[in-house]
């Protein structure tokens, strides 16, 4: 009866434990850094020349735009794609054949971007993007998934930008 | 033999039938509970002397500065949506955080600005979260603009 009890009270220690953390909703040490890294600037553009720009970009990198508001300069976009590769069934096999369990691999990833363009003559786009990846077992990879920091990818964004402002001029 | 197997068959599934009318199904809940107006209140932060637009453009880059993607922004609404994806920390579940938030002008010199947030299939109901959130909206436009709130509340 004791033993049970005690087993009673650990377990309800360690799911109160699971449930208490909580939510963080204030501004860590990195943002300046993370935001130098998201934001350029395309000043003395014209500010819907830029939010077209920034559709055109979005849609050359296979994204599909869900949103725009030239009034607020958002423009948010999502994209989907398989990262099967075509060794992991093989890979997956063998781990078969050495633990004797089935092994998931990651199979398709999910990109969400916003992309804020300000008022300012500085004519500033703010972009952020998160990532959600799944196993071939249909499960969330949370390990995987969440906020997208590689500097290249918002570089490679940008530039892209810029290759659209300049087809743009060019017509 | 055979016949009394499909009666008692077809028994059982007129038994399951009429049971399973019984089932309560869950009833859509539309309560206002007293707390609300309480949660409401931290929810909520006035802003004096500064522009509807200032103000949702502060709300928008704050969002993306704690690292929210804006799902969806209509600034002639003053309505903003956005997600982040939560991954569980000392064990939590993850989940996907999403928040709404409107700034309206409730005076030619306020603009007031709420904000309601849910992780997975729970209403964000602490504080603490909130607070943080209005210091860095008032902390951009202050620093921008020397905007500061006129009240915490609606």
């Amino acid at each position: 009866m004791t033993i049970s009890r005690m087993h009673v009270i650990g377990v309800a220690l360690l799911l109160g434990g699971c449930s208490g953390a909580p939510l963080d909703l204030s501004l860590d040490e990195q943002v300046a850094e993370r935001r130098a890294v998201q934001t350029r600037s395309f000043a003395g553009r014209d500010r819907i020349e830029v939010i077209i720009a920034a559709s055109g970009a979005l849609r050359d990198l296979g994204f599909i735009v869900e949103e725009i508001d030239d009034e607020l300069g958002l423009v948010s976009a999502v994209t989907e794609r398989n990262i099967s590769e075509p060794g992991n069934q093989l890979l997956q096999f063998g781990l078969l054949l050495l633990t004797g369990q089935l092994m998931a691999m990651p199979e398709r990833e999910e990109l969400w971007v916003s992309m804020l363009i300000s008022e300012s003559p500085q004519r500033d786009v703010y972009i952020t993007c998160e990532r959600k990846i799944w196993n071939d077992d249909g499960l969330l990879v949370v390990e995987s998934s969440g906020r997208v920091e590689q500097a290249e990818f918002y570089q490679r964004l940008f530039d892209s930008m810029s290759t659209a402002l300049f087809v743009e001029d060019e017509l | 033999m055979t016949m009394k197997l499909t009666l008692m068959d077809s028994g059982r599934v007129l038994v399951a039938v009429l049971l399973g009318g019984c089932v309560a199904q869950p009833s859509v809940s539309l309560e206002m509970e007293d707390s609300a107006v309480q949660v409401r209140s931290y929810q909520s932060r006035t802003y004096e002397g500064v522009a509807v637009t200032t103000v949702m453009h502060a709300v928008v880059s704050t969002l993306q500065d704690l690292g929210f993607v804006i799902r969806m922004g209509d600034a002639r609404l003053g309505l903003v949506s956005a997600s982040r994806f939560e991954k569980g920390r000392l064990g939590a579940a993850h989940g996907e955080l999403l928040v709404t938030a409107t700034v309206r002008e409730i005076s030619p010199e306020h603009v007031e600005v709420r904000v309601n947030a849910r992780l997975g299939m729970q209403p964000v109901e602490d504080p603490e979260p909130y607070r943080d959130f209005f210091a860095v909206v008032s902390q951009a436009l202050f620093l921008e603009h020397g905007a500061v709130p006129a009240k915490a509340g609606g």
